[in-house]
């Protein structure tokens, strides 16, 4: 990463302090193709921005949900007159699904504003599972692939590799919940080496006697590789297993100790643009943990949580759905995770009016979070620094 | 009888709300002139004009869109009364195809709806909004300010950084267009104003910042020496000035800055930045006499960090040990940027560089109604009334 010599470091991350409402031109996950059954509409929201969803005859749409006539959201009362257009239920403003033209007025067929304006529409993805929508403010000319804001792949590049979100044999399986924080300080806790301390008290890891440090603490440089791919993924990653990170036993002064005997191989975390953590091997070895944070407005942000597996057969995938009922989602989705929505829901006042930034004071370990921060102010594509 | 204020079809931010098709979001290239005869001269408040052809099969909103005008407008059939206009000369006709936002008073004082006219003949219409309105630019009023900052950046550059008292977050409270300059009285005295151009941008606002060359003997660089404290009250009047950015995405933007004239450039610079559609390529150029008079080194390292497409070119007639960038004036810097007619350049700084940087820039290529320029005077008084 570049450097910009005499700059001070918190200058250099100035954008990413901006960001109140999160990040565009960027691909976040919309809904599980379970919320959206065909015939139906369904609106969210990404950094601000209204977006309503459709499955219709097999194609998904994702178009603005704020109708330009008076603002109101169209999913609030979903109305579909034709099978290629989605009407206002307010007026009949009617948009064309493909285009986002405004095609007809209820009331007013003739009028001056049809097929002179229109709503945007936003290039949409379903993969696994899971519908993404690439958000943007004024459309680029140039979409990046949906690869390109997702973790990378380990396949090749792990002695423990981990199913990857897009991979055909990949089942994944979460939720998604709102949280009240902000979206940097969800990203931030994700891959945070500090924080493990909240961690050590949970079901899983009592009763697995699972192994988990006081912390991790970086030796040197190396403690963090940086993922730097055009036009993505561009991240970092905690080389957790290597000589670079040391596991922090014990603090005699403070009478405590790392808990658990059973070791975890292959467990690392990571975090890429434009806020998705990857922590592989976790809750099980040979399973990974996905998780976004979608920004919802400066104050909550959508935290979704999913495991993934790779599953040949249908007997594996059986299997998997079984244990992630039973198992990942009541321990490690619901149980161990709510613990980190605990820390950042406690962390929100502290920077909710915008002076955290500045009365802070990092330690040791925080190195990679500040990475994190310079990394976002240099690559993100762009910036949603307020109500859009 | 009072303009009515444009206030309907207006957007939190001061800007017409008018949507637009999905492909539509960059302002539309001018027409080629039209061969007609018959034109019609559209003049902003602040002066600045254009004459358009006139089709008389066409409205006049439609005329005025298809010249790349950028005026207010949004329903297009005469109900929300955005477009309303004065008819200073000629005459136009009114074709209202049901009721319409123009009242008989309004007509009778020579007012009309854009949407609905046309014209057959010349035609002078006044429009009720400055040239910068629909890029953010409000109208120019008194402010009161509180000193914040007051920074020497370099051997005779103090930068001041004032915080608007007061200020309305409407989007029309000191909204001003990146490159525009403000007139700031210089404290204790009555009727001392000097022009600066912030470095700031809209989005700082209530923060506003400029950047000050120190002159012996001058009123204002005498109280920042010696007067100027944090708290101090200083009076504004502003927004002025045309010296704002044009042109359409992907045109490269050549910015040459002399001293001080950085200012409005950086605001340029920053107002693509921190807006929602893709900056162009830029190319800065920041020169200055003496290497111990370069300020803001840091802020532009972080333009590099923070930007993909731009180019920072330092020059200095005396550099020091150390310097990195060119020895001499920014126009050694010209060649190497190999200028095309396509550029849109800026140029700002004391008045002999901008002419001579103005009259290279065409000898390199540049188009001459692509050439903008800012001339910095010292103890200038701005001439706006």
């Amino acid at each position: 990463m570049t450097t910009a010599p005499g700059a001070t470091n918190s200058r250099m991350y100035e954008p990413y302090v901006r960001a109140n409402w999160g990040l565009v031109n960027h691909w976040y996950p919309a809904l599980f193709s379970a919320e959206l059954p065909e015939d139906s509409v369904k609106g969210i929201t990404v950094s601000g921005i209204a977006i309503l969803l459709r499955r219709k005859n097999g194609k998904l749409y994702a178009i603005d949900d704020t109708c330009l006539h008076r603002g109101v959201k169209m999913s609030a009362k979903p109305t579909c007159l034709t099978a290629d257009t989605i009407s206002c239920w307010y007026h009949g403003f009617t948009y064309r699904l493909e285009d986002g033209v405004l095609h007809s007025i209820a009331a007013a067929p003739d009028d001056s504003l049809i097929g002179k304006v229109g709503l945007r529409t936003f290039p949409v993805e379903e993969r696994n599972g899971i519908i993404f929508v690439f958000v943007y403010n004024q459309r680029p000319d140039v979409i990046p692939p949906l690869a390109a804001d997702l973790p990378i792949s380990t396949q090749g590049e792990s002695e423990h590799p981990v199913a990857g979100v897009l991979d055909d044999d990949t089942v994944l399986l979460g939720l998604h919940r709102t949280v009240k924080a902000n979206w940097r300080l969800a990203a931030e806790n994700g891959f945070d080496p500090g924080h493990v301390l909240i961690h050590r008290d949970a079901t899983v890891v009592v009763v697995r006697d699972q192994y988990v440090p006081l912390g991790y603490r970086p030796l040197s440089e190396k403690a963090v590789r940086t993922i730097d791919e055009d036009p993505g993924p561009k991240g970092l990653m905690n080389m957790y297993g290597t000589e670079h990170y040391e596991l922090v036993r014990e603090n005699p002064a403070l009478n405590i100790k790392a808990v658990g005997n059973t070791r975890s191989p292959g467990l690392r975390t990571s975090i890429y643009l434009p806020g998705v953590l990857m922590v592989e091997n976790f809750p099980d070895y040979g399973t990974v943990q996905y998780e976004w944070y979608v920004p919802l407005d400066a104050d909550h942000h959508e935290y979704w949580e999913v495991i993934g597996k790779k599953c040949s057969t249908e007997e594996e995938r059986k299997e998997f759905e079984y244990r992630y009922a039973r198992v990942y989602e009541p321990l490690a989705v619901l149980g161990f995770n709510d613990d980190d929505v605990f820390a950042r829901e406690a962390m929100q006042p502290f920077y909710a009016d915008g002076t955290g930034w500045a009365k802070e004071n990092m330690c040791s370990f925080d190195g990679i979070v500040v990475a994190w921060r310079k990394l976002v102010a240099q690559h993100a594509r762009g910036f949603q620094n307020k109500k859009p | 009888m009072q303009l009515r204020r444009h206030r309907r079809g207006v957007a939190q931010t001061g800007r017409p709300a008018r949507p637009r098709l999905p492909e539509q979001e960059a302002m539309t290239p001018p027409a080629p002139a039209a061969a007609t005869s018959t034109a019609a001269t559209f003049v902003y408040e602040d002066g600045v004009s254009r004459q358009v052809g006139i089709d008389p099969d066409k409205t006049l909103l439609d005329c005025a869109l298809a010249a790349g005008l950028e005026v207010g407008y949004q329903c297009r059939g005469g109900t929300c009364g955005t477009c309303i206009v004065r008819i200073g000369a000629g005459s136009i006709e009114q074709r209202f195809t049901g009721a319409s936002a123009l009242t008989t008073a309004e007509r009778n004082a020579g007012m009309a709806l854009m949407c609905r006219a046309y014209a057959d003949a010349d035609v002078r219409i006044e429009l009720p909004y400055t040239s910068t309105w629909t890029s953010g630019g409000g109208r120019p009023g008194l402010k009161s300010a509180t000193v914040t900052a007051v920074v020497a950046e370099a051997d005779d550059v103090v930068r001041l950084e004032v915080e608007l008292d007061d200020w309305v977050d409407d989007g029309e409270d000191f909204a001003f267009t990146p490159g525009q300059f403000a007139r700031v009285r210089v404290p204790g005295t009555d009727d001392q104003w000097r022009s600066y151009s912030m470095f700031t941008v809209p989005d700082d606002l209530p923060r506003v910042g400029f950047v000050v060359r120190l002159l012996p003997g001058g009123a204002m660089s005498d109280y920042l020496v010696s007067r100027c404290e944090i708290g101090d009250r200083v009076d504004l009047e502003g927004p002025f000035g045309s010296f704002t950015a044009r042109g359409h995405e992907g045109e490269r933007h050549i910015l040459i800055a002399g001293g001080t004239g950085l200012a409005p450039l950086l605001s340029i610079i920053d107002g693509f930045r921190l807006g929602t559609a893709k900056p162009p390529p830029i190319h800065l150029v920041f020169g200055v006499s003496d290497a111990a008079q370069l300020f803001f080194a840091e802020e532009l390292e972080l333009r590099r960090l923070w930007m993909k497409d731009i180019s920072i070119t330092l020059c200095a007639d005396r550099p020091a040990s150390g310097f990195q960038g060119r020895t001499g004036s920014p126009l050694v810097a010209l060649p190497d940027l190999h200028v095309t007619p396509d550029d849109r350049c800026y140029v700002s700084g004391p008045p002999a560089m901008v002419g001579a940087v103005a009259e290279a820039l065409l000898d390199h290529g540049a188009t001459a109604t692509r050439v903008y320029t800012e001339q910095f005077l010292a103890d200038k008084e701005s001439t706006h009334e």
